[in-house]
């Protein structure tokens, strides 16, 4: 049997060790977290990617980079206590040291982007994978189009990143709007699912390309309010969840027909997956 | 057969696999301490013996250890120290395998190759040169014949193949590697009534495997399988147990976990199944594969669509164990029988 060679990754499952830099409690369960490669390289990641994340003993789990890709090589991640691993995440104080593997996934088409009016619709923890592509696109805003960013949570101790909000909500090139579920009595601003949102914004359909995060629910809703406004699917970008262990392709757990998420995706044009009805 | 035919009297076997463990690390059928057949490392080449069916034995062990430590670590001042575990070295010969688990093996290492992060697993169980033995007879469950051909099967997988005659064995050398396995057997060449036993052995085998249609790759759409409603019906028996994925000797799905004892421990890959529930359960409790019809449905449909797809060959080879073991009675080549046959009901849809 004729066998082409292939370089083999050295420490495929092997992580590199990371410091952790500072801690910023986000809410009662989500934790901001400012980390730096321990070997001094940049992680060199691009905005929509994840990396699997090691506490040590405990076990590893894949996480989405909040930051935006930059030159003094620190990232952030932010996550929920959730699980064993993320459980442990948040007992970590400054100058612990956990592990990294990544960074992973196909990454957002800035490409794809630039140029055109960008809205994003973020659902909750939706935001945390959103905010890299979010500050990317600010960082060089004069290359894109109008800058809109719906934003819903169910109350509002769960809105994240509360400064950043205020900073995007002061700026007079980008249109925010949050939303919280319900009524809320610390609440005075938008109430409805971030769908309901869409009635108040203009989408120029021909020019605007949509960035989706959020739970299975919000992905359906709010792409069915996107084809009403006339934004054709491909143009309609998600990043999905999924339950991933090896980040590689070969461990199976995040299959969704032929394509692994970890390696296909996190981040899809809706086009790719309507058709496969695990996709959300 | 393709491979230039030896013949090796049956009382030489025991010496041949001597000789291959002088120089490699041999696998083969023995009595396993359990007392019962199975594939595990030769010690004692005596003991391996042809005639012993161990086809109900996971035979994934040789390319894919139950639990493999990727590497350990202990915990210090500094956070961590993290100790590579070294790759098994040396070349392997797995002795005796059927021809349908040597294609298993070979094509999951189409798993392991691709994409931008190959795993060294694949690369070794490619470098595992195989000693296939074929079949006189199928077991009850078989249907390597259904999903291609034991013939095919070997030619593609094996480097030697040794097909049971009168008197012990001939041998077909497939490859360069085969040239050298079967140099140090003593086998001489095949008289021409030998080759023609070995033929009628072969041809046999075809014949006996039940044949009631052959159940080649999927052609149909992803979504039009989706759809059907065989999944619905046969998922509805499945106690997800499990036993079809860790008896099948194509499944490869893992997962990663650590062990702590103290100040240490390690990180290790161990088997995983499809077929649990949890096995695609987000953190958030969320379950996009949610009920044992989906699971179904992705067994089968990993080997019948998205490995045919993807890479070209079935990812099942039709050795029957998870039919034969299954507690409930579901049969995969059944399960695709009948989702061919619902499709080719449906107008526009090709189940060629």
């Amino acid at each position: 049997m004729a066998v082409a060679p292939v370089e083999v990754t050295p420490g495929l499952y092997t992580p590199e060790l990371a410091t952790v830099l500072k801690v910023t409690p986000q809410t009662e369960t989500e934790t901001h977290f400012l980390l730096r490669l321990n070997q001094g390289r940049s992680l060199g990641h691009q905005p929509g990617q994840f990396v699997e994340v090691s506490v040590f003993g405990t076990g590893e789990a894949p996480i989405s980079i909040t930051s935006e890709p930059r030159p003094d090589d620190t990232f952030e991640l932010c996550l929920r206590r959730a699980g064993k691993v993320t459980g442990a995440l948040h007992r970590l104080r400054e100058g612990d040291v956990i592990g990294i593997r990544g960074p992973f996934g196909r990454p957002f088409d800035l490409e794809q982007f630039r140029g055109n009016d960008v809205l994003f619709v973020a659902g909750g923890l939706g935001l945390i994978p959103l905010r890299s592509l979010i500050r990317t696109v600010l960082a060089d805003r004069s290359s894109y189009g109008g800058v809109t960013i719906l934003y819903g949570t169910k109350q509002p101790s769960e809105l994240l990143y509360r400064d950043e909000l205020a900073e995007w909500e002061a700026r007079d090139d980008v249109d925010l709007r949050v939303t919280i579920d319900r009524r809320h009595p610390d609440w005075d601003g938008h109430v409805g699912v971030v769908t309901t949102l869409f009635p108040e914004i203009e989408i120029a359909a021909e020019r605007t390309v949509a960035a989706i995060v959020g739970p299975p629910v919000m992905f359906r809703f709010t792409i069915l309010e996107c084809t009403k406004a006339g934004i054709p699917d491909h143009n309609i970008v998600l990043s999905l969840e999924r339950h991933m262990k090896c980040g590689v392709g070969k461990c199976g757990h995040c299959q969704i027909n032929g394509r692994y998420v970890c390696l296909d995706g996190p981040t899809f044009r809706f086009s790719e997956i309507k058709r496969l009805s695990e996709a959300m | 057969m393709k491979g230039t035919p030896l013949f090796l009297p049956g009382d030489r076997v025991g010496s041949w696999v001597g000789a291959l463990a002088g120089s490699s690390t041999v696998f083969g059928p023995q009595v396993g301490s359990s007392g019962r057949p199975e594939f595990a490392l030769v010690r004692d080449p005596s003991a391996v013996d042809l005639s012993l069916d161990a086809r109900r034995a996971s035979i994934r062990e040789l390319w894919m250890p139950q639990t493999e430590i990727l590497f350990r670590y202990r915990l210090d001042s500094q956070g961590a120290t993290l100790e590579a575990v070294p790759r098994p070295e040396g070349s392997r010969v797995a002795f005796g395998i059927r021809p349908c688990e040597a294609a298993a093996i070979r094509r999951v290492t189409h798993v392991f190759r691709q994409g931008k992060h190959p795993d060294p697993l694949g690369l070794e169980a490619e470098g595992m040169a195989i000693v296939g033995l074929y079949c006189a007879s199928p077991r009850r469950t078989c249907f390597c014949a259904q999903v291609g051909s034991p013939v095919d099967m070997a030619e593609e997988a094996c480097d030697v193949l040794m097909t049971p005659i009168s008197g012990g064995h001939v041998l077909h050398v497939m490859t360069d590697r085969g040239g050298s396995l079967a140099g140090v057997s003593g086998a001489a060449q095949a008289t021409s009534d030998q080759v023609s036993a070995a033929g009628a052995v072969h041809a046999g085998l075809i014949t006996a495997v039940p044949a009631d249609g052959a159940i080649g790759a999927l052609e149909a759409t992803a979504l039009e399988v989706w759809a059907s409603e065989v999944f619905a019906d046969q998922g509805a028996r499945c106690i997800g147990c499990g036993v079809c994925t860790f008896l099948c000797p194509a499944c490869h799905c893992f997962d990663i976990l650590d062990e702590r004892q103290g100040t240490g421990g390690a990180r290790y890959r161990c088997w995983d199944s499809c077929q649990f529930d949890h096995f695609t359960l987000h953190a958030s409790r969320h379950n996009p594969r949610h009920d044992q019809a989906a699971r179904l449905r992705q067994r089968v449909l990993h080997k019948f669509l998205y490995m045919p797809q993807e890479f070209g060959v079935t990812g099942c080879t039709g050795c029957g164990r998870c039919a034969e073991l299954c507690p409930v009675g579901i049969s995969i080549r059944q399960v695709v029988a009948d989702v061919r046959a619902a499709m080719a009901q449906e107008q526009g849809v090709t189940v060629a």
